[in-house]
């Protein structure tokens, strides 16, 4: 369904047209809202679970470069604890992410489905 | 620092137990060389004042063998005054050789010289970088000498030739006080040797020629050679006539080249000048101040101690952190004479003095300056303040105070600056609480994913379960 909509959006983004803008604005809605509800409905849990948990990291890992370019960088190896933590901690749970998310049981064969 | 003077310090002390009236800072045994054809009576204003001074006096000919100035290693005396320029041969212990070997173990030595030098005698001079000019030449002034005296006995003015700002060789009353009498010397000219100071030099109207008027033919022969006339003229601030030289070693050595300075004849005497006006010689002031010098009366510095310590701090440490403040401090002393003829150290005060904080090249050069708020017992302290350099070795608290007419101060002191330990950087820093925050709320969110995870999956295998028996 979103796809559709992003299909029939795109030709009109060069012709700028009031009307157009409305019904693209509304299809994007209609096809954020879809994402959104699909996503609350066919996700499971854990999988939530993992992604508020990335998305947390991501927003901490981008404050602290952020931090890093604007106002300081010393002590350097309390920026490389910080920083490197959350990198290691997003890269982990994306793999399990992706040995967790449906549809991907083939190819974690040899992992216990006990985790 | 001065191993002479260590060497000699008991020797002090004894001298001062048994000589109420010692007032060298090493000591008061005087050898005097007088070559036979100098009548000792006619100096005997120059030996009487040095006896009051405290000196004693003893008197040898240059061929004396008995004259040993070193024995088994010990000096046998403190002080060493030669007037012997024209004697051919001296005694293997008065030699040239002698004379340099007990200028190294801490002689002071004064030499009086004259126009007839042998050329053993300017060999000698050559060792101190010092060049006579021409035998049987002397130093003529035809505008300035005493009334009814050859132009061959020059009347010096005090301001213009004697060399000031030379530390204490000369006294201020000196250097203002009455024309000097240089009676038929002879004249020098110093070389490169740094340590060679300048005491007293040629007027601008003098120079350097033969005392006696020549006769046409003379005159004819000398034009003819033609030898003489072509060399280079020696007058004014160029023509030395009284030098000092003061060794690594703080050894001090005379050079006067006129014996009659020191005579009779002239000390405390008034003459009148070619303008008519009479003034009293200045002669014995000069020869007592430049005495005074030469036998470490005068111009006598030692260091007293020397320390360095961190802020808030008194110990000397061996090791400096990089950055410490550090504060050194040094305590010199001058060497001075009571009312009552007795030797004392007393306040030293100069403001030019530098420490340099050096590893191989100096890191740190600041000037020490004169703690006026500190009471020392004896002396004056210096303290300089500075922050270790941000570079870790072996460094040296460096003091090379070197100045003509002072006693050369060296001093050497060595300190570590090492980094900080690993128990000495600074924790918890301001700026870093952001990166803190994230590392603790990472390990946090962590636990509290785990948690959560554990409760989800229960969570699931019911729906799970429930879903089963749904279908």
């Amino acid at each position: 369904m979103s796809t559709k909509s992003t299909s029939t959006t795109t030709p009109t983004t060069s012709s700028t047209t009031t009307t157009n803008d409305g019904a693209s604005s509304q299809a994007l809605q209609s096809s954020l809202s879809t994402l959104v509800s699909n996503y609350h409905d066919t996700t499971p849990a854990r999988v939530k679970l993992i992604d508020a948990f990335l998305l947390f990291i991501f927003v901490s890992g981008v404050l602290q470069f952020a931090y890093r370019v604007l106002i300081t960088v010393y002590p350097f190896y309390a920026f490389a604890g910080g920083f490197g933590s959350t990198v290691g901690q997003f890269v982990l749970l994306a793999g399990l992410r992706a040995q967790i998310a449906p549809g991907r049981d083939g190819e974690f064969k040899q992992v216990s489905q006990e985790r | 620092m001065r191993p002479s003077a260590f060497l000699l310090a008991p020797f002090v002390g004894l001298a001062t137990l048994l000589s109420v009236s010692a007032r060298s800072s090493t000591g008061d045994r005087v050898l005097v060389v007088l070559e036979p054809s100098v009548k000792k009576d006619d100096y005997s204003k120059f030996w009487a004042s040095l006896q009051e001074r405290g000196f004693e006096l003893t008197f040898k000919e240059p061929k004396d063998r008995d004259a040993n100035l070193v024995k088994y290693g010990e000096t046998q005396y403190d002080h060493l005054i030669v007037y012997a320029p024209s004697a051919k041969s001296f005694s293997p212990s008065l030699s040239p050789k002698s004379i340099i070997q007990a200028q190294y173990s801490g002689i002071n030595t004064l030499f009086f010289l004259s126009p007839e030098l042998t050329e053993s005698t300017r060999e000698f001079m050559r060792e101190y970088d010092l060049e006579f000019v021409d035998p049987s030449t002397t130093l003529i002034d035809a505008f300035s000498h005493p009334s009814g005296s050859p132009a061959s006995t020059v009347l010096l003015s005090s301001t213009s030739s004697l060399v000031p700002n030379n530390g204490e060789i000369l006294s201020p009353s000196t250097l203002s006080g009455g024309p000097i009498v240089y009676p038929s010397g002879t004249v020098h000219v110093a070389g490169q040797n740094p340590y060679l100071v300048d005491v007293l030099h040629a007027s601008k109207t003098s120079y350097v020629g033969q005392d006696k008027a020549l006769s046409g033919d003379e005159a004819e022969v000398e034009k003819s050679i033609g030898g003489k006339g072509k060399e280079p003229v020696v007058s004014g601030k160029k023509a030395s006539l009284v030098s000092a030289l003061q060794s690594r070693d703080n050894v001090r050595i005379g050079f006067v080249g006129s014996g009659g300075l020191a005579s009779d004849e002239w000390w405390g005497k008034s003459v009148q000048n070619t303008d008519g006006k009479t003034l009293e010689t200045g002669n014995a002031a000069f020869i007592t101040d430049f005495t005074k010098w030469i036998f470490q009366e005068t111009g006598v510095v030692k260091i007293v101690d020397s320390t360095h310590f961190r802020e808030g701090e008194v110990e000397p440490r061996e090791m400096y952190t990089k950055k410490d403040e550090i504060t050194y401090s040094l305590t010199l002393a001058k060497h001075y004479t009571t009312s009552n003829g007795t030797s004392a150290w007393g306040p030293f005060e100069v403001d030019d003095i530098q420490l340099d904080f050096t590893m191989l090249d100096p890191h740190i050069r600041t000037a020490l300056v004169q703690d006026k708020s500190a009471t020392p017992e004896v002396g004056s302290v210096y303290a300089a303040k500075f922050n270790a350099p941000d570079r870790h070795g072996v460094f040296k608290f460096v003091v090379e105070y070197w100045r003509p007419g002072w006693t050369y101060i060296r001093t050497s002191t060595k300190a570590s600056v090492v980094p900080l330990r690993h128990d000495e950087y600074p924790r918890f820093i301001t700026g870093a609480w952001p990166y803190y925050i994230a590392t603790i709320s990472t390990s946090i969110t962590f636990l509290l994913f785990c948690g959560l995870w554990v409760s989800l999956a229960e969570q699931d295998k019911k729906k799970v379960n429930k879903g089963k028996k749904a279908e």
